[in-house]
C-alpha cells in the first residue's frame, strides 16, 4: 500500500508566515495522517487471518521441534524494535531542522536492510541448513518461509516509501508531514512481526 | 425417534427416471425415502408458508402503497411518528420471532433427534457402518466384513456402489483422496463435504427398498457432472448374505502390499 | 479528458465504462451456462469460431471455466465496481458536499490496479489451458497447481488480488472522506442514506478484503513457490495441511461481500423511496441503525456456508442463531421503506421502478434465503440452484437494479444529458419480471434437488424431468439478455443527441442536485455549501407555504430562516429560478 499518494493537495509551499491556507494544509494532513493509520489497522486483518490459518494448522498437529533456537531468530526483529524507538526521535530532528537533510529515511532504510538481511541469513539459511525446507516441510515450513516472506515485503515497501520520501525531498519538497505518517508504517511491521513471532516461532 | 420397523417395500426398478416432466413445476423435493427425512420436509414446508405469507404481505402492501397514492396530491410531512416506529420495530420483532424462531426450533429439534445424534447409530447393534473415500471422480465405499473391523482382508470395497439394508441406521464416514467433494443422497436428505485430511461422518436410514443416486454437490474438477453413484436399499436379509459373499471374494483377492487399495482406517468415534 | 486525471467524476467514468463493459461479458457468460442446461452439449449458435474443435459446443472444461469467470467477473469487476467504482465515485463526494474525495490520486491508481486486473482475466481466456475453472469460491485442493494447473488459475487469483487492491483503496478513501470532508452543517443524521449505505460497505470492505487477500496469496504461494498450506491435506487421512481454513478464511471475506453488494443498493431504495414519495424517509434514524446492525453481523455469520462441511455442533448452532438474528435489522430496514411509501405522493420515474423492482426482488431474494439459514432446512437445499436462485435475486437481480436505479436517477448529473424515460422504464420493468423469471425457475430446478455446477444435470435421472423447467428458464435468461439493448439504445442515443438536463430534474434537496451544476465542474461547487437540514426535506409545509414547491435544498436558507453561518453566500445553484 503506498501511503505515498495520498496527499489531497500537492504540499503548500512553506513560508515563515502562516499562509491563509495553512488551516486548510493542517487539515489535509489531518485526513492524510486518518487515512494512514485507518489503513494499516485495516491492513492488520490481513495478518490477523494469516495468524488465524497458522493456529489453525497448529491445533490440528503441534509444530515439530525447531533445530535452532527460537530466541536467537527472535533477535533479527530487534532490529524493527529498535526501530521504533529510533524513527520518531529522528522525526523530531528532521522537524526542528527543516532546512538540513532529513535523517528518518536513511535510519529506516538502513535498519530495514539490517532486518532483512538477518532474516535472509540468520533465519532462512539457518532453516534451510537444517533441513527444514518447502515443500518437503509440510505446513511448518510453509508456515516460516511464507508468512515471514510475506512480513518481509511489507518491509519492503515501507523502506521503499521512506525512499521516495527521500527523493521528493531531494527534489525540493516539504516531506516532514509524510515522514510522520511513514512511521506508522514501521510501527505496522514491528507490531505485525512480533504478532507473527508470538503465533509462528513459539511453541 | 427411529422407527426401525420396515415401511411396506416398494421396489423401483433400477435406472428409470423418478417423476415426469409435470412434476418439475410443482416445487416439491426430491421423493423422500429415508426414516427422518419427513421431519425436514415438514419444516421446508413450513418455511415455504411462510414464505408466501412474507411474500404477499410485503409485495401486496408494496402494490397497494404504489396504487393507493401514486401521484396523490398531498404527502405527509414527516419521517413518521413514535407510534409508527415503534409499530415497524414490533411487526419487525414479531414476525422475526414466529418465523425465524419456528425454523430454529423446528431444526434444533432435528439436530438433536437425528443429525447430530449419533448416539443412534452408536448404540444399535444393527447399524451397517461404512467408510467412503471420493475421488475424482467416484465414490468408492469400503465395508468392514465379517470381522466388523475396517482395514483388513475381508473389507468389502465397491465403487459407485453403496448397498444398504432398509430400515437399519448406516453411519458413513467420509474422506476424500484428492480435491474437496460433496456426498450428497439427495433422497436421504443427506449431505456432507468429503474433505482431503479429515474424516466427517453422518447417518441414515433408507425406509424402503429401491435404488436411489449418490450425487456430488461440491464442484470437484471436470468431470464433477459425472461424479455419479448408485445406493441400494435391500432387504436386511438379502444384505447380509451379499456382504458375506462378497467379503469371501474381497479375502481371496487381497494383496497386503497394494497400499493405495488399502485405505480403511480405524472407525472413528463420534 | 486525461486517463489519469485524478478528479473523483473522471475516476467515476472511467469505472462505469469498464464495470458496464465486463456485465456485459459475464452477461454472456452467464447466457453460455444457460444454453448448456437447455441444450446440453450442443453447439452454441455463432460460439464456432472461440471453440472450433466441438464447432461450437461447450466440453466440460469450458464449461467449468466459464461458470467460474462468469462469478468472478460480474462479483469482483463488474457489480462492485459499478456500485462503488462508478456511482460511489461519482456520487460520494457531491453528496456530503465535499471538493473531492480525500484522496483523489489513490483513486486513481485503484482504477488502474482494477484496469490491470482486468487485463489479466481478459488475457486468461487466450491461454492454452484457459481462464481459472476452480469456481469462483477457488477451493483448494481443486485450486492449487495440483488439480488445476495452467497459467490461467493464476493469472485470475492475481486478477482477484488486484480487484481486492482496488476494492480496499477506495473503500479506505470512502471512510476517510466520510468522517473528514463533509460540508459545514452535513452531521451524520443529515447523510443521504445512499451515503450510509457507501460508508457502512466501505468500512466492510476495509476489514474483509485483507482476509480475502491472505487466503488467495496463501493458494497463490501453494501454486507458485511450493508451499503447503493446502496440499498436504490432500491425503486420504492425516497430512498437515487444511484446506478447511481457506473455506473459513474466505467465507469471512465472502459474506460481508454478498452484504457490500447490496449495502449501497439498499441505501439508494432508501433515498430514492422517500425522493419519490415526496416525504421524509420513515424512520430514517432507524433505517441508518439497521444497516449498521446487519453490517455488524455481517461478518459473524459466515459460516452458514459451511454447515456441511463437518463443523462442530457448537459452531453451528452459533452460526444459525447469528445467521437467522441478521433478517431482524432487515425486516426493520424493509418495513421502512414500505412505510414511506405509505402516505407519500408516488411518483412512477425510472430510478423510482428501478428502486420499487430491487425491493421486490431483494424481498424474495432475502425470504428464500430464510431456510438457508437453520441447518436442518438448508441440508437439502445446500449446494442447489436454490441458493443460486436466492443469492442472485439478492446480490445479482437487486444489486442489478439498484445500479440501474443509481444510473438513472445520476445520469442528468453524470452527463448534463436526460436519458429517455420510457425506454428507462421498459428496461427496468421487464428486466425485474425476466429477473423473477430466471431466478425463480432456478429456485424451482433447485428445490427439485438440481446441484449447482453440473455440466450435465441429467446424468442423473433424479433431475431428468426438470429439462423443460431449465429450458423455460433459459428461454428468459435470453431475453433478459435482449431487453439490455433496450440500455444500450437508450444511453448512445442520449450520449449523441438527448436533450440537455435542467439542473434538478427529479425535484429533491440534496446536495448535489441544488448546489452544484450538472456535470458539476472540476471542485464540484462554487462555493462549499452549509448544511442546514437532512437529505428528505420533501413536502414541508414551510417551504409549501413560502417557496409554493414542495422540497428544500440541504444548504437552502428558508426566507427568514434564522442566517447560517454563510448569510452573504450567493443563494445555491438551482434555487435561483
Amino acid at each position: 500500500m503506498s501511503t505515498d499518494s495520498m496527499h489531497a493537495m500537492p504540499p503548500e509551499p512553506s513560508s515563515s508566515t502562516p499562509p491563509p491556507s495553512s488551516r486548510a494544509s493542517r487539515q489535509d494532513e489531518g485526513t492524510a495522517w486518518l487515512g494512514t493509520v485507518l489503513g494499516w489497522s485495516a491492513w492488520a486483518m490481513f495478518f490477523v487471518s494469516l495468524v488465524f490459518a497458522v493456529g489453525w494448522f497448529r491445533m490440528r498437529a503441534p509444530w515439530p521441534e525447531l533445530p535452532i533456537s527460537r530466541w536467537a531468530m527472535g533477535g533479527t526483529g530487534l532490529a524493527l524494535l529498535v526501530g521504533n524507538g529510533l524513527l520518531p526521535l529522528a522525526v523530531r530532528r528532521d522537524l526542528r531542522e527543516p532546512s538540513a537533510t532529513p535523517f528518518t529515511p536513511w535510519v529506516a532504510l538502513g535498519l530495514g536492510l539490517v532486518f532483512l538481511a538477518l532474516q535472509a541469513t540468520w533465519t532462512h539459511l539457518a532453516w534451510w541448513n537444517e533441513h527444514l525446507r518447502i515443500p518437503e516441510g509440510g505446513v511448518p515450513a510453509s508456515a516460516f518461509y511464507g508468512l515471514t516472506a510475506l512480513h518481509a515485503l511489507h518491509v519492503v515497501g515501507v523502506m521503499f516509501g521512506f525512499f521516495l520520501v527521500a527523493v521528493r525531498h531531494l527534489r525540493g519538497a516539504d516531506v516532514r508531514a509524510s515522514l510522520r505518517r511513514h512511521v506508522l508504517g514501521w510501527r505496522f511491521v514491528s507490531g505485525m512481526w512480533l504478532f507473527l513471532f508470538a503465533a509462528v516461532y513459539l511453541p | 425417534m427411529s422407527d426401525s420397523s420396515p415401511r411396506p417395500v416398494v421396489e423401483a426398478p433400477a435406472g428409470s427416471p423418478r417423476g415426469d416432466a409435470s412434476r418439475a413445476w410443482t416445487l416439491s423435493l426430491p421423493e423422500d425415502a429415508s426414516t427422518h427425512g419427513h421431519r425436514i420436509d415438514a419444516l421446508l414446508g413450513w418455511s415455504h408458508r411462510f414464505e408466501a405469507g412474507l411474500a404477499l404481505v410485503a409485495l401486496g402492501w408494496l402494490a397497494v402503497a404504489v396504487w393507493r397514492f401514486r401521484g396523490a396530491r398531498r404527502a405527509a410531512s414527516d419521517g413518521g411518528t413514535r407510534r409508527s416506529r415503534a409499530w415497524v420495530l414490533g411487526l419487525a420483532l414479531s414476525v422475526f420471532l414466529v418465523v425465524d424462531g419456528t425454523l430454529l426450533v423446528g431444526s434444533e429439534g432435528y439436530l438433536r433427534d437425528v443429525l447430530w445424534n449419533l448416539e443412534v447409530p452408536a448404540k444399535d447393534p444393527r447399524t451397517v457402518r461404512i467408510e467412503i473415500n471420493a475421488h475424482q471422480w467416484s465414490w468408492e465405499a469400503r465395508y468392514a466384513g465379517a470381522d466388523g473391523r475396517f482395514g483388513t482382508a475381508d473389507d468389502v470395497v465397491t465403487w459407485n456402489d453403496l448397498r444398504v439394508p432398509a430400515g437399519v441406521p448406516v453411519w458413513v464416514q467420509v474422506v476424500s483422496t484428492d480435491v474437496v467433494h460433496g456426498f450428497s443422497l439427495p433422497h436421504f436428505r443427506v449431505k456432507l463435504d468429503a474433505i482431503p485430511g479429515r474424516v466427517n461422518q453422518t447417518w441414515f436410514q433408507a425406509a424402503r427398498e429401491g435404488d436411489w443416486e449418490v450425487a456430488c454437490y461440491q464442484h470437484c474438477g471436470t468431470s464433477h457432472y459425472r461424479m455419479r453413484g448408485v445406493l441400494r436399499a435391500v432387504s436386511p436379509e438379502s444384505y447380509a448374505t451379499w456382504l458375506q459373499e462378497a467379503g469371501r471374494q474381497a479375502e481371496r483377492v487381497y494383496d497386503a502390499d497394494d497400499t493405495a487399495a488399502n485405505w480403511g482406517w480405524e472407525w472413528k468415534a463420534p | 479528458m486525461s486517463l489519469f486525471a485524478t478528479d473523483h467524476k473522471a475516476v467515476a467514468r472511467r469505472y462505469l465504462w469498464s464495470g458496464l463493459g465486463f456485465l456485459l461479458f459475464g452477461g454472456l457468460l452467464a447466457l453460455l451456462i444457460r444454453w448448456q442446461w437447455a441444450f446440453p452439449g450442443q453447439p452454441v449458435p455463432g460460439l464456432a469460431w472461440a471453440l472450433p474443435e466441438s464447432r461450437g459446443a461447450l466440453t466440460p472444461p469450458t464449461y467449468t471455466a466459464v461458470f467460474t469467470m462468469h462469478g468472478l467477473v460480474m462479483i469482483f469487476f463488474a457489480v462492485t465496481p459499478l456500485l462503488f467504482g462508478a456511482l460511489g465515485h461519482f456520487v460520494l463526494p457531491l453528496a456530503i458536499g465535499a471538493r473531492g474525495l480525500a484522496f483523489p490520486r489513490l483513486s486513481s491508481v485503484g482504477y488502474w490496479v482494477y484496469a490491470l486486473g482486468g487485463v489479466l482475466v481478459l488475457a486468461s481466456f487466450g491461454l492454452r489451458l484457459g481462464p481459472a475453472s476452480a469456481g469462483w469460491t477457488a477451493y483448494p485442493p481443486l485450486s492449487t497447481s495440483v488439480f488445476t494447473p495452467g497459467l490461467g488459475q493464476t493469472l485470475v487469483t492475481v486478477a482477484v488480488l488486484c480487484a481486492g487492491v482496488s476494492a480496499f483503496l477506495y473503500g479506505l478513501n470512502f471512510v476517510v472522506t466520510v468522517v473528514r470532508c463533509r460540508a459545514p452543517g452535513m452531521t451524520w443524521g443529515r447523510l443521504p442514506l445512499t451515503v450510509w449505505g457507501l460508508f457502512y460497505a466501505s468500512v466492510l470492505n476495509v476489514l474483509f478484503v485483507p482476509v480475502l487477500a491472505a487466503a488467495t496469496v496463501m493458494v497463490l504461494m501453494d501454486r507458485l513457490l511450493g508451499t503447503q498450506f493446502f496440499v498436504a491435506g490432500a491425503a486420504a487421512v492425516g497430512g498437515g495441511g487444511d484446506p478447511l481454513v481457506y473455506q473459513h478464511l474466505f467465507w469471512l471475506f465472502g459474506h460481508p461481500e454478498v452484504y457490500i453488494l447490496i449495502l449501497p443498493a439498499w441505501g439508494m431504495v432508501g433515498d430514492f423511496v422517500a425522493f419519490f414519495s415526496r416525504k421524509p424517509a420513515h424512520g430514517y434514524r432507524l433505517t441508518a441503525g439497521a444497516m449498521g446492525a446487519v453490517s455488524a453481523l455481517s461478518g459473524l455469520v459466515y459460516a452458514h456456508h459451511l454447515f456441511t462441511s463437518g463443523m462442530s455442533p457448537v459452531l453451528g448452532r452459533t452460526f444459525m442463531v447469528l445467521t437467522l438474528l441478521i433478517s431482524l435489522p432487515a425486516e426493520v430496514m424493509f418495513l421502512n421503506w414500505l412505510m414511506t411509501l405509505w402516505r407519500g405522493s408516488v411518483r412512477l420515474t425510472s430510478p423510482m421502478l428501478a428502486a420499487l423492482t430491487t425491493m421486490v426482488v431483494f424481498g424474495l431474494g432475502g425470504i428464500t434465503g430464510l431456510a438457508l439459514g437453520a441447518v436442518a432446512t438448508d441440508v437439502p437445499l445446500h449446494g442447489t440452484l436454490w441458493v443460486v436462485g436466492h443469492f442472485h435475486l439478492t446480490m445479482g437481480a437487486a444489486s442489478f437494479l439498484g445500479v440501474f436505479a443509481g444510473l438513472y436517477f445520476w445520469f442528468p448529473k453524470m452527463f448534463g444529458r436526460a436519458l429517455h424515460e420510457g425506454l428507462a422504464k421498459a428496461h427496468v420493468l421487464v428486466s425485474a419480471v425476466l429477473f423473477l423469471g430466471v431466478f425463480g425457475g432456478q429456485l424451482a430446478a433447485g428445490y427439485a434437488g438440481q446441484l449447482r455446477r453440473l455440466y450435465d444435470p441429467y446424468q442423473y435421472t433424479f433431475l431428468r424431468h426438470l429439462l423443460p423447467l431449465n429450458q423455460w428458464t433459459t428461454a428468459c435468461a435470453f431475453l433478459l439478455g435482449a431487453v439490455q439493448v433496450l440500455f444500450v439504445v437508450n444511453l448512445v442515443w442520449t450520449l449523441r443527441r438527448g436533450r440537455a438536463a435542467g439542473p434538478n430534474p427529479w425535484s429533491v434537496g440534496t446536495l448535489e442536485w441544488t448546489c452544484a451544476p450538472s456535470p458539476p465542474p472540476e471542485d464540484n461547487f462554487p462555493h462549499v455549501p452549509v448544511v442546514l437540514r437532512g437529505p428528505h426535506a420533501l413536502s414541508q409545509p414551510e417551504s409549501l407555504e413560502r417557496l409554493g414547491r414542495d422540497w428544500l435544498g440541504q444548504a437552502e436558507a428558508l426566507p427568514g430562516e434564522p442566517a447560517s453561518a454563510s448569510a452573504s453566500e450567493p443563494p445555491a445553484l438551482g434555487v435561483v429560478t
